[in-house]
């Protein structure tokens, strides 16, 4: 692996072909794939009509997707609209389809020349940030937010010291590190007794002998179908890869493929020949399209299926793969705010905020819902707080809403949440937050995800719990104290993760998620056992 | 502009009413060929602008939201268009409480979304039926509708209103397919293809067109009522026997030379063909019947057919010409239907007024385009009639071969992405918090 990784140029990350064209590389198996070149005449022949946001068509073997372009200093839309074209992948190269030539190369990787790539890509990603942003930001072709977001927090990530940490609890085992079972069989201090076909058989004359077993994290063949709720899934996904050293098709999402092909060009960057690069593929297509995902989730094709998103997107899958899937379901975060908030409401509102806005609402852990003790004129206090809490961070961090988020807001005020009191920054166009309270359940499918927090009064927090569930992936408590008497009875009902409010963005290497441990779900456990002294007697 | 009590005089009904009354005449001038013309839109245009101004002093939740718009007192009616429309008002209660049957909370939030606030003799209430029978005591006459979403809808409405929905279809229905030569109406038989209704938006349309024929016969005798539906119980029906009866009612119409009148919601039609032709095989109908759907495939959009199947699946069945199948179009919260020409558009009476909206939930009064479909209903005198219907239309205007004119919808009617049931993309399941 080169320690002098070269920088990346934006033609590796979105190729401009002028008229608001943008061609954008993939990678399968090391190799770059890029669309033929085709011009804006050809699109709009073929373009249906539409809403300007995420309409994907084919244009010949090209699949092109419309999004409006957005005001790289106010980031509100500029009414154009740019195309991203993407080639099609040949599914029949993305599966691969020899497991023992993997078990010879990336499989016997030593976990150090994992961590020894991973630096690799850190530098890659590090060494490119200044010019990749510069020529973003000049050339109007990939969105400068979106790669800023990937360039600031990847390099953190891909710190080896860190991955091992990951891997050695995750994987970790009887005080062995994780790593050591990744890279070999490990002896298990077990005693192995000969089964009871094996003691029959004994009465034949000849006596089984004692086994020493062992046993090894296997990697596997995985196809990473991501979500598009925050930049950073694919790299999430792949890291979980990278880690297991598992051979990976890594499918992005519509919204994502930006930030996705930045992950591809770095993986070649850091060394195109390197085994990791050579069996990873970071791809997109529409999702449900048969011709492509019919061979991928063909029986034997691949040993996980790990896929984010939708509820529908997760039945999806489930109902045509046969490989063992790991489920990253739709959940929410939701927060719980005690009574003694009503003394502290600017730092309760603050610290709800702050859980309300990882990924602008969009992180499966992002607060969607805040459930707040106290009468109904506390719960009201509490919503004038928040008002004042997001509408800093409107100032703070300016994220125009679009028109459909906008026009959904508008018809949940004048629809489902139209008993509810409204709080809400700005008016009209100019909308940019809002704060409902609202005294009837709410049906969360409707939640925009766009800066907007829905407020429940309950009598105590303990109150809360019948509306949370499963699918609730962290639920942050206000004060601190409270946690401590609510997280049994939180983790019990599922929640994922409970923390005090306004930590829930909190991670730590090996950390679970979605209540797995997801590296030693990626992996094949398999077990063995190697001959002790021939004869002896049980 | 404050909520007054809801004794206080009503100094713009009379008005309202002399409005109400000049677009019924203009509406059976239109039914007649004649275009609608200025006088018309400026009725429906200021009934309309007086109903904002008595909803915001009557009717407690829209004097709220139009408090919070700044938009109390006299407005642009382009200003309700855009920030007005309501969805749904009639489930924004707590769903709680009908699981409880606690129906003095149901009839406090039912005064919220209506010009009065009902005082019912609530004791001894055992089930909606009964609360229903209580508030008609009233004079508040509810209609319900199970909706999609499975959460049921309550629309109130006082005498006058429910006047103007028993009335409003009689201003531009085509009678024509049952004119005699000598202008007379003759006597048709009505097959409904499904149960009664107890208050039931679609099932009450049957009875109403059931009520008009010489003889009636529906597929199931048993009334629907509110509380089967939020029992989510089904009806006890022999399907053989009830198919059987209905295919002697057709014989007998046939055999005494009499149009028939075939009502139902597609997929009930759908089921009735299917057995005449798994069983007996072909009927013929009198020459001359008609076929009126209602209601869409809605939960059995799995059954769906194109349009031209399922009027060649009647065809075949009934004998009965495509071109006399009629798609009717409506809400429970507006006055009118509207029911589709020779052409396949549903044309808009000049009654009410529709509009698209655009993604941002706005849109042009006289546009056409396609957008989420809402309507303002100058005759919903007791309760917001300015209503966002959740489905998706494409809005046009002009004459047609049909000889009618005006504002129609064409092309098929859709629910509108997102707002029921999938929100923000599918990305969450459904999932009350």
């Amino acid at each position: 692996v080169s320690t002098h990784a070269a920088a990346l140029d934006l033609e590796d990350v979105a190729v401009d072909d002028g008229q608001g064209v943008v061609r954008v590389p993939q990678l399968v198996k090391g190799e770059p794939l890029l669309a033929t070149r085709i011009t804006r005449d050809e699109i709009r022949r073929a373009e249906p009509a539409g809403p300007d946001y995420g309409t994907v068509f084919r244009v010949g073997d090209a699949t092109v997707r419309r999004e409006p372009v957005y005001d790289a200093a106010t980031a509100a839309p500029t009414g154009e609209v740019r195309y991203l074209v993407f080639a099609r992948p040949d599914p029949a190269r993305l599966v691969e389809t020899d497991p023992a030539a993997l078990a010879r190369t990336l499989y016997a990787l030593p976990f150090a020349e994992v961590q020894d790539f991973a630096e690799a890509l850190r530098l890659a990603l590090a060494r490119s940030r200044g010019s990749l942003l510069a020529q973003a930001g000049a050339a109007q072709v990939a969105d400068p937010r979106a790669l800023a977001i990937a360039l600031d927090l990847l390099p953190a990530l891909l710190d080896r010291g860190s991955l091992a940490e990951a891997v050695d609890r995750d994987l970790g085992m009887d005080g062995v590190p994780g790593t050591r079972l990744l890279d070999g069989w490990v002896a298990v201090d077990a005693v192995a007794p000969p089964g009871f076909t094996a003691r029959i058989g004994q009465r034949l004359g000849r006596a089984p002998g004692t086994m020493r077993p062992s046993v090894r994290a296997m990697p596997t063949r995985q196809l990473h179908i991501t979500a598009g709720n925050s930049p950073m899934v694919p790299f999430l996904s792949f890291l979980r890869g990278l880690m297991t050293k598992g051979a990976c098709t890594l499918k992005s999402a519509a919204d994502t493929t930006e930030t996705a092909a930045l992950l591809g060009a770095a993986l070649r960057a850091a060394d195109p020949q390197h085994p990791i690069t050579r069996h990873t593929s970071v791809v997109y297509w529409p999702g449900g399209d048969p011709t492509i995902e019919g061979p991928l989730f063909a029986p034997g094709a691949y040993d996980r299926v790990v896929v984010w998103g939708s509820a529908e997107t997760v039945r999806s899958v489930r109902q045509r793969s046969t490989a063992r899937t790991v489920v990253l379901a739709p959940r929410y975060g939701v927060s719980l705010v005690g009574r003694e908030a009503q003394d502290r409401l600017p730092e309760a509102a603050h610290r709800a905020c702050i859980d309300t806005l990882i990924w602008e609402q969009k992180a499966c852990t992002a607060s969607l819902v805040h459930y707040v003790e106290g009468t109904e004129r506390e719960a009201l206090a509490y919503c004038e707080a928040l008002q004042r809490a997001l509408a800093q961070w409107d100032a703070l961090m300016p994220r125009p809403l679009v028109r459909a988020q906008i026009g959904r807001l508008r018809l949940l005020r004048r629809g489902p949440l139209l008993q509810g009191t409204w709080f809400e920054n700005g008016r009209g166009a100019d909308l940019r937050s809002a704060v409902v309270y609202t005294p009837v359940p709410f049906d969360l499918a409707l939640h925009p995800m766009s800066r907007f927090v829905v407020v429940r009064r309950v009598e105590t927090l303990e109150a809360a719990l019948p509306w949370i569930g499963s699918a609730v992936a962290t639920a942050g408590v206000f004060p601190a104290c409270a946690m401590m008497a609510l997280r049994d009875a939180l983790a019990a009902a599922g929640v994922g993760q409970v923390f005090p409010l306004g930590d829930g963005e909190r991670v730590w290497a090996g950390k679970p998620h979605d209540g797995m441990r997801i590296l030693s779900e990626l992996v094949s456990w398999v077990s063995s056992a190697e001959e002790g002294p021939e004869g002896e007697a049980l | 502009v404050s909520l007054v009590d809801e004794a206080a005089v009503d100094t713009h009904l009379a008005e309202l009413l002399d409005c109400h009354r000049r677009l019924r005449a203009a509406t059976r001038a239109w039914a007649e060929g004649a275009p609608a013309g200025p006088e018309a839109e400026a009725a429906r245009r200021r009934a309309l602008c007086l109903n904002h101004l008595r909803y915001s002093e009557r009717i407690p939740v829209y004097h709220d939201l139009a408090a919070g718009q700044r938009l109390l007192g006299p407005v642009a009616l382009e200003q309700v268009v855009d920030e007005l429309l309501l969805l749904d008002v009639f489930k924004t209660y707590d769903p709680a409480l009908l699981l409880a049957g606690d129906f003095a909370a149901l009839t406090a939030w039912l005064g919220t979304v209506f010009t009065r606030r009902p005082a019912p003799d609530l004791a001894g209430v055992q089930g909606l039926g009964d609360w229903r029978e209580r508030l008609r005591a009233d004079g508040v006459y509810v209609s319900f509708s199970s909706a999609t979403s499975g959460r049921m809808s309550f629309v109130p409405r006082d005498r006058l209103t429910l006047q103007a929905l028993a009335a409003n279809g009689a201003t531009y229905t085509d009678e024509s397919w049952r004119r005699a030569p000598d202008g007379t109406l003759e006597p048709f038989d009505c097959l409904v293809a499904g149960p009664r209704g107890g208050g039931m938006g679609i099932l009450d349309a049957g009875e109403a067109l059931a009520r008009g024929a010489a003889r009636s016969h529906f597929l199931v005798e048993e009334v629907l009522t509110a509380d089967a539906v939020l029992a989510g119980a089904g009806l006890d029906v022999d399907p053989k026997e009830a198919h059987g009866r209905a295919f002697a009612f057709v014989r007998q119409a046939a055999r005494e030379g009499r149009k028939l009148m075939l009502f139902g919601a597609p997929f009930q039609l759908k089921r009735l063909c299917e057995a005449v032709l798994a069983g007996p095989g072909p009927l013929k109908a009198t020459p001359g019947s008609v076929v009126v759907t209602g209601g869409g495939w809605k939960s059995f959009r799995g059954e769906r057919l194109s349009r031209s199947a399922f009027t060649g699946l009647i065809e075949d069945a009934l004998g009965i010409d495509p071109a006399r199948c009629i798609d009717g179009y409506s809400t429970s919260e507006l006055t009118v239907a509207l029911r589709t020409c020779a052409h396949g558009h549903y044309h808009i009476p000049p009654l009410v007024e529709a509009v698209v909206l655009d993604e941002g939930l706005t849109g042009r009064l006289g546009e056409g385009g396609t957008g989420a479909l809402a309507f303002l209903d100058p005759f919903a005198v007791s309760y917001p009639g300015f209503v966002i219907t959740g489905d998706e239309a494409t809005l046009a205007s002009g004459p047609c071969g049909c000889g009618l004119s005006g504002p129609f919808l064409e092309g098929e009617i859709r629910r509108a992405s997102g707002l029921e049931v999938r929100g923000c993309g599918g990305v969450l399941e459904s999932l009350a918090v």
